[in-house]
Protein backbone atom coordinates (compact mmCIF):
# COMPACT_ATOMS: atom_id res chain seq x y z
CA UNK A 1 0.00 0.00 0.00
CA UNK A 2 1.40 3.32 -1.02
CA UNK A 3 1.79 5.72 1.77
CA UNK A 4 -0.18 8.66 -0.14
CA UNK A 5 -3.39 7.09 -1.76
CA UNK A 6 -4.40 10.52 -3.36
CA UNK A 7 -1.65 13.16 -4.60
CA UNK A 8 -2.35 16.03 -6.59
CA UNK A 9 0.91 17.61 -8.31
CA UNK A 10 0.41 21.17 -10.14
CA UNK A 11 -3.06 20.26 -11.37
CA UNK A 12 -4.64 22.76 -13.26
CA UNK A 13 -8.18 22.64 -14.26
CA UNK A 14 -9.90 25.52 -16.22
CA UNK A 15 -14.07 25.90 -16.90
CA UNK A 16 -15.45 28.41 -19.71
CA UNK A 17 -11.83 30.50 -19.64
CA UNK A 18 -12.13 30.20 -15.47
CA UNK A 19 -8.83 28.86 -14.06
CA UNK A 20 -10.77 26.37 -11.05
CA UNK A 21 -7.30 24.90 -10.21
CA UNK A 22 -4.29 26.39 -10.68
CA UNK A 23 -1.34 24.38 -10.21
CA UNK A 24 -2.98 22.51 -6.78
CA UNK A 25 -0.64 20.55 -5.05
CA UNK A 26 -1.90 18.45 -1.97
CA UNK A 27 -2.10 14.85 -0.61
CA UNK A 28 -3.85 12.05 1.13
CA UNK A 29 -2.21 9.93 3.37
CA UNK A 30 -3.35 6.68 4.95
CA UNK A 31 -5.57 6.98 7.72
CA UNK A 32 -6.16 10.72 7.41
CA UNK A 33 -9.45 12.24 7.23
CA UNK A 34 -8.70 16.08 5.59
CA UNK A 35 -11.43 18.53 5.64
CA UNK A 36 -10.98 20.86 2.37
CA UNK A 37 -12.84 24.68 3.33
CA UNK A 38 -13.30 27.15 0.53
CA UNK A 39 -16.02 29.38 -0.82
CA UNK A 40 -18.62 28.50 -3.06
CA UNK A 41 -17.23 27.81 -6.28
CA UNK A 42 -13.72 27.24 -5.31
CA UNK A 43 -13.38 24.48 -6.75
CA UNK A 44 -14.06 21.56 -4.06
CA UNK A 45 -16.36 19.70 -6.34
CA UNK A 46 -13.95 20.02 -9.61
CA UNK A 47 -11.22 18.78 -6.61
CA UNK A 48 -13.29 15.58 -6.25
CA UNK A 49 -14.55 14.98 -9.32
CA UNK A 50 -10.70 15.11 -10.42
CA UNK A 51 -9.61 12.41 -8.34
CA UNK A 52 -12.25 9.79 -10.03
CA UNK A 53 -11.70 11.14 -13.17
CA UNK A 54 -14.93 12.62 -13.93
CA UNK A 55 -13.38 14.84 -15.37
CA UNK A 56 -9.63 15.04 -15.87
CA UNK A 57 -6.98 17.67 -15.73
CA UNK A 58 -5.30 20.03 -18.15
CA UNK A 59 -2.24 20.07 -16.78
CA UNK A 60 -0.37 18.45 -13.96
CA UNK A 61 0.16 14.91 -12.55
CA UNK A 62 -2.52 13.44 -10.73
CA UNK A 63 -2.03 10.08 -8.70
CA UNK A 64 -4.84 8.19 -7.34
CA UNK A 65 -4.13 4.84 -5.13
CA UNK A 66 -0.16 4.94 -5.82
CA UNK A 67 -0.13 4.85 -9.69
CA UNK A 68 -0.71 8.00 -12.04
CA UNK A 69 -3.95 8.61 -13.78
CA UNK A 70 -4.59 9.87 -17.16
CA UNK A 71 -7.24 8.79 -19.10
CA UNK A 72 -10.77 7.12 -18.31
CA UNK A 73 -9.18 3.18 -18.46
CA UNK A 74 -6.82 4.67 -15.34
CA UNK A 75 -9.68 5.16 -13.71
CA UNK A 76 -12.20 2.44 -13.88
CA UNK A 77 -10.05 0.28 -11.81
CA UNK A 78 -10.48 2.79 -8.69
CA UNK A 79 -14.28 3.43 -9.15
CA UNK A 80 -15.30 1.68 -5.90
CA UNK A 81 -12.27 1.61 -4.56
CA UNK A 82 -12.90 5.37 -3.73
CA UNK A 83 -16.32 6.35 -3.18
CA UNK A 84 -17.82 9.77 -3.94
CA UNK A 85 -20.52 10.99 -2.18
CA UNK A 86 -21.96 13.46 -3.97
CA UNK A 87 -23.92 16.66 -3.13
CA UNK A 88 -27.54 16.12 -3.71
CA UNK A 89 -28.54 12.70 -2.75
CA UNK A 90 -30.79 12.38 -5.33
CA UNK A 91 -28.28 12.20 -7.64
CA UNK A 92 -27.01 9.26 -6.63
CA UNK A 93 -30.13 7.39 -5.38
CA UNK A 94 -31.53 6.55 -8.73
CA UNK A 95 -33.33 3.06 -7.77
CA UNK A 96 -36.41 2.07 -6.31
CA UNK A 97 -36.04 0.70 -3.63
CA UNK A 98 -32.87 1.21 -0.81
CA UNK A 99 -31.68 -2.34 -0.86
CA UNK A 100 -31.59 -2.26 -4.95
CA UNK A 101 -29.85 0.78 -4.74
CA UNK A 102 -27.29 -0.32 -2.29
CA UNK A 103 -26.48 -3.80 -3.94
CA UNK A 104 -26.14 -1.43 -7.86
CA UNK A 105 -22.48 -0.90 -6.65
CA UNK A 106 -21.16 -4.84 -5.67
CA UNK A 107 -23.48 -6.02 -8.57
CA UNK A 108 -21.14 -3.87 -10.70
CA UNK A 109 -18.03 -4.85 -9.61
CA UNK A 110 -19.30 -8.63 -10.34
CA UNK A 111 -20.44 -9.51 -7.36
CA UNK A 112 -23.13 -12.60 -7.63
CA UNK A 113 -26.74 -11.48 -6.57
CA UNK A 114 -26.21 -13.08 -2.77
CA UNK A 115 -22.51 -11.85 -2.09
CA UNK A 116 -24.59 -8.27 -3.16
CA UNK A 117 -27.29 -8.43 -1.28
CA UNK A 118 -25.03 -9.52 1.86
CA UNK A 119 -22.47 -6.48 1.40
CA UNK A 120 -25.99 -4.27 1.06
CA UNK A 121 -27.40 -5.51 4.06
CA UNK A 122 -23.43 -4.82 6.10
CA UNK A 123 -23.82 -1.10 4.53
CA UNK A 124 -27.29 -0.39 5.75
CA UNK A 125 -26.11 -1.76 9.20
CA UNK A 126 -23.37 0.38 9.43
CA UNK A 127 -24.90 3.44 8.90
CA UNK A 128 -28.02 2.79 10.60
CA UNK A 129 -30.71 1.96 8.07
CA UNK A 130 -31.23 -1.48 9.07
CA UNK A 131 -34.71 -1.87 8.20
CA UNK A 132 -34.99 0.41 4.96
CA UNK A 133 -34.15 -1.87 2.58
CA UNK A 134 -37.45 -1.90 1.00
CA UNK A 135 -38.48 1.73 1.90
CA UNK A 136 -38.70 4.03 -1.79
CA UNK A 137 -35.74 6.00 -2.31
CA UNK A 138 -37.52 9.46 -3.41
CA UNK A 139 -40.01 9.24 0.11
CA UNK A 140 -36.55 8.87 2.33
CA UNK A 141 -36.22 11.98 4.18
CA UNK A 142 -32.93 14.44 3.80
CA UNK A 143 -30.81 12.41 6.04
CA UNK A 144 -32.03 9.01 5.69
CA UNK A 145 -30.89 9.84 1.79
CA UNK A 146 -27.59 11.21 2.85
CA UNK A 147 -26.72 7.98 4.46
CA UNK A 148 -28.40 5.80 2.26
CA UNK A 149 -26.11 7.49 -0.34
CA UNK A 150 -22.78 6.53 2.02
CA UNK A 151 -23.92 3.21 2.37
CA UNK A 152 -24.23 2.81 -1.33
CA UNK A 153 -20.33 3.78 -1.23
CA UNK A 154 -19.56 1.44 1.93
CA UNK A 155 -21.20 -1.34 0.24
CA UNK A 156 -18.50 -1.39 -2.43
CA UNK A 157 -15.86 -1.35 0.44
CA UNK A 158 -13.78 1.24 -0.68
CA UNK A 159 -10.60 2.51 0.47
CA UNK A 160 -10.84 6.55 0.02
CA UNK A 161 -14.44 8.22 0.73
CA UNK A 162 -14.74 11.79 -1.07
CA UNK A 163 -17.37 13.57 0.65
CA UNK A 164 -18.91 16.36 -1.18
CA UNK A 165 -20.81 18.50 1.28
CA UNK A 166 -22.08 15.89 3.36
CA UNK A 167 -23.65 17.96 5.96
CA UNK A 168 -25.09 20.17 3.97
CA UNK A 169 -28.93 20.91 4.10
CA UNK A 170 -29.54 18.05 7.41
CA UNK A 171 -31.03 19.48 10.41
CA UNK A 172 -28.80 19.19 13.37
CA UNK A 173 -29.93 15.41 14.71
CA UNK A 174 -29.02 14.58 10.86
CA UNK A 175 -25.61 16.19 10.94
CA UNK A 176 -24.97 14.80 14.08
CA UNK A 177 -25.40 11.40 13.16
CA UNK A 178 -23.53 11.59 9.94
CA UNK A 179 -20.90 13.44 11.79
CA UNK A 180 -20.60 10.11 13.81
CA UNK A 181 -20.13 8.03 11.42
CA UNK A 182 -17.63 9.62 9.79
CA UNK A 183 -15.56 9.43 12.98
CA UNK A 184 -15.94 5.64 13.18
CA UNK A 185 -15.06 4.57 9.58
CA UNK A 186 -12.04 2.88 9.57
CA UNK A 187 -11.50 4.86 5.56
CA UNK A 188 -9.31 7.62 4.97
CA UNK A 189 -11.39 10.57 3.47
CA UNK A 190 -11.72 13.94 1.82
CA UNK A 191 -14.38 16.05 3.46
CA UNK A 192 -15.39 19.04 1.55
CA UNK A 193 -17.32 21.42 3.01
CA UNK A 194 -18.14 25.37 3.71
CA UNK A 195 -19.52 24.10 7.24
CA UNK A 196 -16.23 25.28 9.07
CA UNK A 197 -17.75 23.04 12.68
CA UNK A 198 -18.23 20.60 10.80
CA UNK A 199 -14.85 20.12 9.52
CA UNK A 200 -13.20 21.28 12.85
CA UNK A 201 -15.35 18.20 14.47
CA UNK A 202 -14.58 15.45 11.92
CA UNK A 203 -10.87 16.03 10.38
CA UNK A 204 -7.75 15.54 11.45
CA UNK A 205 -5.89 17.87 9.12
CA UNK A 206 -7.61 20.88 7.13
CA UNK A 207 -6.45 22.81 4.21
CA UNK A 208 -8.61 25.13 2.12
CA UNK A 209 -9.32 26.08 -1.49
CA UNK A 210 -8.48 29.68 -2.39
CA UNK A 211 -8.19 31.44 -6.33
CA UNK A 212 -7.88 27.79 -7.36
CA UNK A 213 -4.77 27.19 -4.95
CA UNK A 214 -4.38 24.55 -2.07
CA UNK A 215 -3.22 26.35 0.71
CA UNK A 216 -2.22 24.69 3.85
CA UNK A 217 -4.29 26.71 6.25
CA UNK A 218 -7.88 26.86 6.88
CA UNK A 219 -9.02 30.32 6.26
CA UNK A 220 -10.52 32.12 9.10
CA UNK A 221 -12.90 33.14 8.62
CA UNK A 222 -14.80 32.08 5.79
CA UNK A 223 -16.80 34.84 5.54
CA UNK A 224 -15.30 38.39 6.60
CA UNK A 225 -17.19 40.02 9.03
CA UNK B 1 -49.45 13.22 -5.14
CA UNK B 2 -48.42 9.74 -6.68
CA UNK B 3 -47.76 8.86 -9.67
CA UNK B 4 -46.49 4.73 -9.03
CA UNK B 5 -48.14 2.65 -6.79
CA UNK B 6 -47.09 -0.40 -5.34
CA UNK B 7 -50.34 -2.65 -5.23
CA UNK B 8 -50.45 -5.23 -2.13
CA UNK B 9 -53.03 -7.33 -4.05
CA UNK B 10 -52.36 -11.07 -4.18
CA UNK B 11 -54.49 -12.21 -6.63
CA UNK B 12 -53.46 -15.28 -8.80
CA UNK B 13 -52.26 -13.37 -11.68
CA UNK B 14 -50.16 -11.53 -8.97
CA UNK B 15 -48.74 -15.34 -8.13
CA UNK B 16 -47.69 -15.63 -12.39
CA UNK B 17 -44.50 -14.95 -13.61
CA UNK B 18 -44.30 -11.52 -15.38
CA UNK B 19 -42.89 -12.80 -18.73
CA UNK B 20 -45.48 -14.61 -19.22
CA UNK B 21 -48.09 -12.43 -17.86
CA UNK B 22 -46.56 -9.70 -20.81
CA UNK B 23 -46.16 -12.62 -23.60
CA UNK B 24 -49.57 -13.56 -22.73
CA UNK B 25 -51.24 -10.19 -22.60
CA UNK B 26 -49.41 -9.16 -26.36
CA UNK B 27 -50.27 -12.41 -27.75
CA UNK B 28 -54.06 -11.88 -26.80
CA UNK B 29 -54.11 -8.53 -27.41
CA UNK B 30 -52.77 -9.42 -31.25
CA UNK B 31 -55.59 -12.04 -31.87
CA UNK B 32 -58.34 -9.66 -30.63
CA UNK B 33 -57.11 -6.88 -33.34
CA UNK B 34 -57.44 -9.74 -35.87
CA UNK B 35 -61.00 -10.89 -35.33
CA UNK B 36 -63.96 -9.34 -37.36
CA UNK B 37 -66.78 -11.42 -36.16
CA UNK B 38 -69.27 -10.27 -33.81
CA UNK B 39 -68.94 -13.90 -32.10
CA UNK B 40 -65.26 -14.48 -31.62
CA UNK B 41 -65.48 -10.88 -29.98
CA UNK B 42 -68.05 -11.69 -27.78
CA UNK B 43 -66.09 -14.69 -26.62
CA UNK B 44 -62.92 -12.78 -26.30
CA UNK B 45 -65.00 -10.24 -24.01
CA UNK B 46 -66.17 -13.15 -22.03
CA UNK B 47 -62.31 -14.06 -21.76
CA UNK B 48 -61.52 -10.75 -20.88
CA UNK B 49 -64.03 -9.88 -18.52
CA UNK B 50 -62.66 -13.09 -16.74
CA UNK B 51 -59.13 -12.41 -17.11
CA UNK B 52 -60.24 -8.83 -14.65
CA UNK B 53 -61.86 -11.11 -12.25
CA UNK B 54 -58.87 -13.27 -11.47
CA UNK B 55 -56.78 -10.11 -11.20
CA UNK B 56 -59.38 -8.88 -8.92
CA UNK B 57 -59.21 -5.97 -11.20
CA UNK B 58 -62.54 -4.99 -10.41
CA UNK B 59 -62.28 -1.50 -9.08
CA UNK B 60 -63.89 1.92 -9.64
CA UNK B 61 -59.87 2.82 -11.12
CA UNK B 62 -61.04 -0.09 -13.95
CA UNK B 63 -64.55 1.48 -14.69
CA UNK B 64 -62.50 5.35 -15.12
CA UNK B 65 -60.10 3.86 -17.37
CA UNK B 66 -62.74 2.38 -20.30
CA UNK B 67 -64.84 5.10 -18.95
CA UNK B 68 -62.19 7.49 -20.67
CA UNK B 69 -61.68 5.09 -23.30
CA UNK B 70 -65.33 4.96 -24.20
CA UNK B 71 -65.06 8.70 -24.63
CA UNK B 72 -62.77 8.70 -26.96
CA UNK B 73 -64.85 5.30 -28.31
CA UNK B 74 -67.68 7.75 -29.28
CA UNK B 75 -65.89 10.32 -31.05
CA UNK B 76 -65.92 7.71 -33.74
CA UNK B 77 -69.02 6.15 -33.79
CA UNK B 78 -70.41 9.67 -34.59
CA UNK B 79 -67.44 10.37 -37.45
CA UNK B 80 -66.48 7.21 -38.89
CA UNK B 81 -70.37 5.98 -40.27
CA UNK B 82 -69.82 9.69 -42.17
CA UNK B 83 -67.36 8.39 -43.96
CA UNK B 84 -67.81 5.08 -44.89
CA UNK B 85 -69.84 4.23 -48.12
CA UNK B 86 -72.85 1.97 -47.84
CA UNK B 87 -76.24 2.23 -46.51
CA UNK B 88 -77.78 5.47 -44.84
CA UNK B 89 -79.49 4.70 -41.36
CA UNK B 90 -80.44 8.56 -41.03
CA UNK B 91 -79.28 11.66 -42.45
CA UNK B 92 -79.16 15.31 -41.47
CA UNK B 93 -79.02 17.56 -44.15
CA UNK B 94 -75.92 16.87 -46.32
CA UNK B 95 -74.91 14.00 -44.13
CA UNK B 96 -75.20 10.44 -43.74
CA UNK B 97 -74.72 7.86 -41.17
CA UNK B 98 -74.24 4.54 -42.65
CA UNK B 99 -75.25 0.93 -41.16
CA UNK B 100 -71.66 -0.22 -42.41
CA UNK B 101 -69.87 2.71 -40.86
CA UNK B 102 -71.63 2.10 -37.15
CA UNK B 103 -70.55 -1.87 -37.47
CA UNK B 104 -66.87 -0.62 -37.97
CA UNK B 105 -67.15 1.76 -35.48
CA UNK B 106 -68.93 -0.32 -32.85
CA UNK B 107 -66.33 -3.36 -33.86
CA UNK B 108 -62.70 -0.84 -33.37
CA UNK B 109 -64.85 0.63 -29.50
CA UNK B 110 -64.92 -3.46 -28.77
CA UNK B 111 -62.21 -4.64 -29.77
CA UNK B 112 -60.61 -1.45 -27.92
CA UNK B 113 -62.38 -2.29 -24.83
CA UNK B 114 -61.10 -5.94 -25.09
CA UNK B 115 -57.76 -4.86 -25.78
CA UNK B 116 -57.89 -2.69 -22.44
CA UNK B 117 -59.36 -5.40 -20.05
CA UNK B 118 -56.69 -7.46 -21.09
CA UNK B 119 -53.87 -5.26 -20.23
CA UNK B 120 -55.96 -3.74 -17.27
CA UNK B 121 -55.78 -7.43 -15.87
CA UNK B 122 -51.98 -8.46 -16.98
CA UNK B 123 -50.07 -5.65 -17.24
CA UNK B 124 -51.72 -2.36 -15.16
CA UNK B 125 -51.37 -4.17 -11.72
CA UNK B 126 -47.68 -4.84 -12.81
CA UNK B 127 -45.25 -2.78 -10.70
CA UNK B 128 -43.34 -0.88 -13.78
CA UNK B 129 -40.56 -1.88 -12.50
CA UNK B 130 -40.73 -5.12 -13.16
CA UNK B 131 -42.50 -5.02 -16.51
CA UNK B 132 -39.60 -3.07 -17.41
CA UNK B 133 -37.09 -6.35 -16.85
CA UNK B 134 -39.85 -8.53 -18.29
CA UNK B 135 -39.88 -6.76 -21.69
CA UNK B 136 -35.86 -6.68 -21.61
CA UNK B 137 -36.21 -10.64 -20.56
CA UNK B 138 -38.36 -11.15 -23.85
CA UNK B 139 -35.86 -9.66 -25.72
CA UNK B 140 -36.64 -5.99 -26.06
CA UNK B 141 -33.55 -4.09 -26.81
CA UNK B 142 -31.95 -3.26 -22.89
CA UNK B 143 -32.13 0.39 -23.74
CA UNK B 144 -36.43 0.71 -23.85
CA UNK B 145 -36.37 -1.34 -20.83
CA UNK B 146 -33.69 1.50 -19.33
CA UNK B 147 -35.77 4.15 -20.53
CA UNK B 148 -38.54 2.96 -18.67
CA UNK B 149 -37.50 2.05 -15.35
CA UNK B 150 -35.95 5.77 -15.34
CA UNK B 151 -39.53 7.05 -15.96
CA UNK B 152 -40.14 5.53 -13.01
CA UNK B 153 -37.65 6.68 -10.85
CA UNK B 154 -37.44 10.48 -12.15
CA UNK B 155 -41.07 11.10 -13.21
CA UNK B 156 -41.84 11.52 -9.20
CA UNK B 157 -38.65 13.89 -8.78
CA UNK B 158 -39.98 16.10 -12.01
CA UNK B 159 -43.24 16.17 -10.58
CA UNK B 160 -42.18 17.47 -7.24
CA UNK B 161 -39.61 20.11 -8.64
CA UNK B 162 -42.49 21.28 -10.97
CA UNK B 163 -44.69 21.84 -7.76
CA UNK B 164 -41.63 22.99 -6.11
CA UNK B 165 -41.04 25.64 -9.31
CA UNK B 166 -45.08 26.11 -9.37
CA UNK B 167 -45.13 27.26 -5.70
CA UNK B 168 -41.64 29.48 -6.23
CA UNK B 169 -43.98 31.62 -9.04
CA UNK B 170 -47.34 30.73 -6.91
CA UNK B 171 -45.37 33.09 -4.00
CA UNK B 172 -44.55 35.57 -6.20
CA UNK B 173 -48.32 36.32 -7.36
CA UNK B 174 -48.21 34.66 -10.35
CA UNK B 175 -51.34 33.46 -11.98
CA UNK B 176 -51.96 31.24 -14.79
CA UNK B 177 -53.99 33.05 -17.40
CA UNK B 178 -54.79 33.13 -21.00
CA UNK B 179 -52.03 36.11 -22.11
CA UNK B 180 -48.33 36.19 -23.44
CA UNK B 181 -47.30 36.47 -20.11
CA UNK B 182 -48.56 33.93 -18.24
CA UNK B 183 -47.50 31.56 -21.38
CA UNK B 184 -44.03 32.86 -21.49
CA UNK B 185 -43.69 31.91 -18.05
CA UNK B 186 -44.91 28.50 -18.21
CA UNK B 187 -42.68 27.62 -20.40
CA UNK B 188 -39.46 29.22 -19.15
CA UNK B 189 -40.95 26.41 -16.40
CA UNK B 190 -41.17 24.16 -18.71
CA UNK B 191 -37.73 25.22 -20.02
CA UNK B 192 -36.25 24.72 -16.32
CA UNK B 193 -37.36 21.64 -15.95
CA UNK B 194 -35.88 20.60 -18.97
CA UNK B 195 -32.21 22.30 -18.46
CA UNK B 196 -32.54 20.49 -15.02
CA UNK B 197 -33.52 17.19 -16.19
CA UNK B 198 -30.82 17.42 -18.56
CA UNK B 199 -28.10 18.41 -15.94
CA UNK B 200 -29.99 15.79 -13.27
CA UNK B 201 -29.55 13.31 -15.98
CA UNK B 202 -25.77 14.10 -15.96
CA UNK B 203 -24.89 13.76 -13.08
CA UNK B 204 -27.00 10.32 -12.31
CA UNK B 205 -25.11 9.09 -14.86
CA UNK B 206 -21.55 10.41 -13.33
CA UNK B 207 -22.25 8.60 -10.15
CA UNK B 208 -23.48 5.72 -11.54
CA UNK B 209 -20.04 5.93 -13.48
CA UNK B 210 -18.71 6.21 -9.95
CA UNK B 211 -20.14 2.77 -8.80
CA UNK B 212 -18.77 0.87 -12.04
CA UNK B 213 -22.04 1.40 -14.46
CA UNK B 214 -20.87 0.01 -17.75
CA UNK B 215 -24.34 0.09 -19.69
CA UNK B 216 -26.35 -3.05 -17.77
CA UNK B 217 -28.38 -2.86 -14.96
CA UNK B 218 -28.78 -6.54 -13.06
CA UNK B 219 -31.45 -6.98 -10.71
CA UNK B 220 -31.21 -8.29 -7.35
CA UNK B 221 -34.38 -10.62 -8.17
CA UNK B 222 -34.63 -13.00 -11.16
CA UNK B 223 -37.36 -14.40 -12.44
CA UNK B 224 -38.61 -18.31 -12.14
CA UNK B 225 -41.66 -19.51 -14.18
CA UNK B 226 -43.72 -22.77 -12.22
CA UNK B 227 -46.11 -25.22 -13.13
CA UNK B 228 -49.27 -22.28 -12.57
CA UNK B 229 -47.26 -20.48 -15.16
CA UNK B 230 -47.17 -23.89 -17.23
CA UNK B 231 -50.93 -24.31 -16.51
CA UNK B 232 -51.87 -20.59 -17.50
CA UNK B 233 -50.27 -20.02 -20.59
CA UNK B 234 -51.98 -23.65 -21.34
CA UNK B 235 -55.45 -22.42 -20.67
CA UNK B 236 -54.63 -18.84 -22.63
CA UNK B 237 -53.24 -20.95 -25.73
CA UNK B 238 -56.26 -23.21 -25.41
CA UNK B 239 -58.74 -20.00 -25.39
CA UNK B 240 -56.69 -18.57 -28.18
CA UNK B 241 -57.04 -21.62 -30.51
CA UNK B 242 -61.07 -21.48 -29.62
CA UNK B 243 -61.57 -18.31 -30.61
CA UNK B 244 -59.45 -18.84 -33.77
CA UNK B 245 -61.86 -21.62 -34.62
CA UNK B 246 -64.98 -19.45 -33.92
CA UNK B 247 -63.33 -16.80 -36.35
CA UNK B 248 -62.34 -18.81 -38.77
CA UNK B 249 -63.21 -22.41 -38.37
CA UNK B 250 -66.09 -22.22 -41.15
CA UNK B 251 -63.45 -20.88 -43.59
CA UNK B 252 -61.13 -23.75 -42.63
CA UNK B 253 -63.64 -26.47 -43.16
CA UNK B 254 -64.44 -25.49 -46.55
CA UNK B 255 -61.26 -25.79 -47.55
Amino acid sequence: MAEHLIEFEDISFSYEGKKVLDRATFSLKEGERLGLAGAIGAGKTTLLHLVVGLILPDAGVLRVLGKPRRRETDFREIRGKVGLLFQNSDDQLFCPTVIEDVAFGPLNMGRTVEEAKKDAAEALDRVGLVGFEDRITYRLSGGEKRLAALATLLAMKPEVLLLDEPSNGLDCESRGRILELLRTLPQSMVIVSHDKDFLNAVSTRKLSLKDGHVLDEILDPICPP
Amino acid sequence: MRIFQKTDSRSIVDGLDPRVRLAVALTLSFLVVVLEKWESLALAALAAVFLLAIAKGFRWRIFRRHAELNMLAAFLIILVPLSTPGEAVFSWGPLQWTAEGFDAAFRIAAKANIVMAICGSLLATLDPMVLARAAAALGVPEKLSHILFFCVRYLESAHIEYHRLRNAMKARGFRAGFNGHSLRSLGYLVGMMFIRGVDRSDRVLEAMKCRGFDGRLYSLSAFSARLRDAVFAGVVVAAGFALAFVEWGAAWRNI
